[in-house]
């Protein structure tokens, strides 16, 4: 069995085996839909209750992920800010492993495309890829 | 205090899984899985081909007590049994209502197989999928 805590390694190798075979599009196709259809209970969550859906569903994984991070949010906002990823300090300390290059943009990708459909704005800004530290964040259009 | 861990990531994987055989076929999933399984678990390989069986154990040991499996693991030194009553993977899926990939735990087959191979160790493996259940038997060939 693939255990839970392996699934970022195996997710990671599905971005290398769909680019090297298919090419870039492939890769980016397979993020619009795990967004569109994996995704579900976050668009639920956004769509039913704004940015307090968002802190319910962000508080839960990342804790659960153990990562290592700061949420900030009020009204209008909601963010962010990731100081150790865990996808990436996993995959920086599996052996044998060539990370995906690209292997952030699909943060980018797989929560765009659900917050911008209920009313807000979303950016993320990576600091650091290497280490896994950026800041992302949505914001009540007006 | 349990280590956390973020259970629907076996659904991502499963929901991946079925993606790749939907649009490109039993194939492409089958090389992605040997992949996986080269890349993802070859240190493992090398450890059970250095070490033995108890490698293997020490790893199915690790990964199913944090899952919290129902499952048994007998090593008698010359064939390792591990009998799973209740996948997790299978059991998270379910409460989820996701719908699961029908090949999934053939999918876990091939990727164990290859691990296997790697370490030059032979297996046997009987899945109930509906059941969320499995005997999966590992032996090294010393002819």
């Amino acid at each position: 069995m693939i255990s839970c805590t392996e699934t970022v390694l195996a997710y990671n190798e599905m971005f290398s085996f769909l680019h090297k075979r298919y090419g870039k599009k492939a890769v980016v196709k397979f993020w619009e839909d795990v967004s569109d259809e994996f995704l579900r209970n976050l668009r639920e969550l956004v769509k039913e209750k704004g940015i307090k859906g968002m802190r319910e569903y962000w508080g839960k994984v990342l804790k659960e992920e153990e990562a290592k991070y700061k949420i900030r949010y009020g009204r209008d906002f909601f963010r962010i800010e990731m100081y150790r990823c865990p996808s990436v300090g996993l995959l920086r300390r599996h052996k044998g492993i060539n990370r995906y290059k690209d292997y952030c943009k699909h943060c980018d990708i797989l929560y765009r495309r659900i917050i911008e459909d209920y009313g807000f704005s979303y950016s993320i800004e990576y600091m650091d890829n290497k280490k896994g530290i950026c800041r992302v964040e949505a914001r009540k259009i007006i | 205090m349990p280590k956390r861990i973020h259970k629907d990531f076996h659904g991502l994987l499963n929901y991946g899984l079925k993606y790749l055989e939907e649009n490109y076929g039993r194939k492409a999933v089958e090389y992605y899985l040997v992949q996986v399984a080269d890349n993802v678990y070859g240190g493992l390989s090398k450890r059970i081909k250095k070490q033995g069986l108890k490698a293997l154990k020490k790893h199915l040991k690790r990964i199913f007590d944090l899952e919290e499996a129902k499952y048994k693991i007998y090593n008698d030194g010359r064939r390792l049994l591990l009998e799973v009553r209740r996948c997790p993977a299978l059991e998270h899926m379910g409460k989820r209502e996701y719908p699961v990939m029908k090949r999934f735990c053939e999918c876990d087959g091939i990727i164990t197989k290859e691990i296997c191979k790697n370490a030059g160790i032979e297996l046997k493996i009987k899945y109930n999928q509906k059941k969320g259940s499995c005997i999966q038997e590992f032996w090294k060939d010393e002819r």
